[in-house]
């Protein structure tokens, strides 16, 4: 009952700050949540059931695809568009899964795969004149709450809230559950999981397919709050990247460790592009870099290992 | 006279030209320990690894509880009550040794009442309910060796397949080993155990099965294995010196 009370508490907290929040501050809260959903999708499987992917931005991509494409074409309100985002990011990932760990291939292999394919979407999209093709597709303003457009950036910040609301209910039932176990057992040594009745391939294709239909929520919001989406922005791999990052410098495999990652290194993206990209371009990028190496290095258990240390200390 | 829980059936397993395991057969009743044994290479891990479904046999037939399981997946051979244990200890290393248990309780898929109470018991039982906070790499070899059998009984498994759970043990830790194995047949598992610590796996078991150049050379009470000629020539060579 405690976790989920937290959870609770936490949401309701941050429901009430937003509104305090200044236009700029209100726009890196929608992209804190948006990209700390990402990392915390990616997680479910890289971190818990420990299987790395390079390409979660397929999911994000196919997401915002979907949604826009429905709405653009069919009329269908970006609601109905969330919904048969997490659909399909689930069904892609279950595929892609049961794909490659039916041959027993892990680890790198998984890896390449998932890179491999999320490139190939991105160049696919890229030509697919329906999809706008390379110029993406735009989203003609029309702010009405059936049109998942809420005329403020207070609206996004409750929507990208929700989104991060469901990925971490849906993070803390797994924990609790004999899912979590499963999740554990595979992550720490396959041979044994196996031997205790679990079953492997099947366990990790639910890691996938969760991951991939929570990481797909990210995408509508996304589109519906930049109100322009192209195959380089949601399908690139800068985003597939920037979810396993989070994850690494906030804590990998730790529950919540994915979102504190993206708590400091997006306003510190943020921050670092306005100081100095305008004058070295791509400087901000070395500078996020160098910051990337100390936190690894001086934190392997990552930002969230940190803290619970310094917890752990404080209460003794 | 009830139905054999394990039945082996000129089981074979070969790599390329090897013969690991050749043409071996033998029984293994409910409540019953039996001991395998054989000097270093007799394919008694080899026999073990298709007898869990982690190797498929090349040849030949398994059947438990009266049906065939010959080629299931580790993962259905543990639910349907065949548990093991790894000659290398595979502890969940990252994750506390009570997680370790948890995952073997919740790992068939079963009803349970609450993992948590029901793996401190299997703790209890090992003697290893102290440590159940530690996690599981910081575990000493002992220790570590009593959490995999904690494990593999959390699952409540109706035979245990025990790969080498003494070697490397003092003989006060294989003492202690031979206690919890006791009384794990006592609560009516069937143990199967590959061994090299002959004290221990003579006076445990009630019958021997002798492996040697991956085929049966022998099978019988302990006392009478532990006399037979050949056993005695696998593990210490032929006499070809003497009289002729």
């Amino acid at each position: 009952m405690r976790p989920s009370l937290f959870l609770a508490l936490a949401v309701a907290l941050l429901a009430c700050v937003a509104p305090l929040l200044s236009i700029y501050g209100q726009h890196i809260f929608v992209l804190v949540a948006l990209y700390g959903s990402v990392a915390l999708a990616w997680n479910i499987l890289g971190g818990m059931a420990g299987q790395m992917s390079l390409g979660h931005a397929l999911f994000v991509g196919a997401g915002a695809y979907i949604s826009t494409a429905l709405y653009l074409k069919f009329a269908v309100s970006p609601w109905i568009g969330l919904v048969a985002a997490a659909v399909i990011g689930g069904a892609l990932g279950a595929a892609m899964g049961y794909t490659v760990f039916r041959r027993k291939l892990s680890g790198v292999y998984f890896a390449l795969v998932t890179l491999a394919v999320a490139e190939m979407a991105l160049h696919i999209v890229s030509n697919v004149s329906m999809l706008g093709a390379a110029n993406g597709l735009a989203i003609p303003s029309k702010p009405s709450f059936a049109n998942f457009q809420f005329g403020s950036k207070l609206g996004f910040c409750f929507a990208a809230l929700g989104v991060l609301a469901v990925v971490s209910g849906v993070i803390l039932a797994i924990h609790r559950s004999r899912l979590g176990y499963v999740f554990l057992a595979i992550r720490e040594n396959e041979r044994s999981a196996a031997a205790l009745g679990i079953d492997v391939v099947q366990g990790k294709v639910i890691a996938a397919a969760i991951s991939g239909a929570l990481a797909a929520l990210v995408g509508p919001v996304y589109a519906n709050y930049v109100l322009f989406i192209d195959p380089e922005s949601v399908l690139g791999v800068t985003l597939s990247i920037d979810a396993l990052l989070f994850s690494f410098v906030g804590g990998l495999g730790s529950l919540f460790g994915p979102l504190l990652g993206a708590v400091v290194l997006v306003p510190l993206t943020e921050l670092l592009r306005s100081l100095l990209g305008g004058r070295l371009a791509g400087v901000h990028l070395i500078v996020y870099g160098i910051i990337l190496i100390l936190v690894m290095g001086l934190a392997p258990q990552g930002l969230w290992g940190l803290l619970s240390a310094a917890v752990a200390r404080r209460s003794k | 006279m009830s139905a054999p829980l394990l039945q082996v059936s000129g089981v074979s397993r070969w790599f390329g030209g090897l013969r690991a395991v050749d043409e071996v057969s033998f029984d293994l009743r409910g409540h019953e320990i039996v001991g395998l044994i054989g000097p270093n290479g007799a394919g008694k891990t080899t026999l073990f690894e298709t007898i869990s479904g982690f190797i498929r046999p090349t040849k030949g037939n398994i059947a438990f509880d009266g049906r065939d399981i010959t080629g299931q997946a580790p993962h259905r051979l543990a639910r349907l009550g065949i548990g093991r244990t790894f000659q290398i200890v595979q502890p969940f290393r990252e994750v506390s040794v009570l997680e370790n248990v948890i995952a073997g309780v919740v790992g068939p898929n079963r009803e349970t009442s609450d993992p948590r109470v029901e793996a401190m018991e299997v703790l209890n039982r090992v003697k290893l309910d102290h440590r159940a906070t530690a996690l599981a790499r910081n575990l000493s070899l002992p220790e570590k060796k009593r959490l995999e059998i904690a494990r593999a009984l959390a699952t409540r498994p109706r035979l245990l397949l025990l790969d080498e759970v003494m070697a490397g043990l003092t003989p006060t830790e294989i003492d202690e080993i031979m206690v919890i194995l006791s009384d794990v047949r006592r609560g009516g598992i069937a143990l199967l155990i590959v061994e090299h610590v002959m004290r221990a796996i003579m006076s445990l078991s009630d019958r021997i099965v002798v492996m040697a150049n991956g085929r049966k050379i022998a099978e019988g009470l302990p006392a009478a294995v532990a006399n037979d000629p050949s056993v005695i020539e696998a593990y210490l060579g032929r006499r070809d010196h003497g009289p002729a």
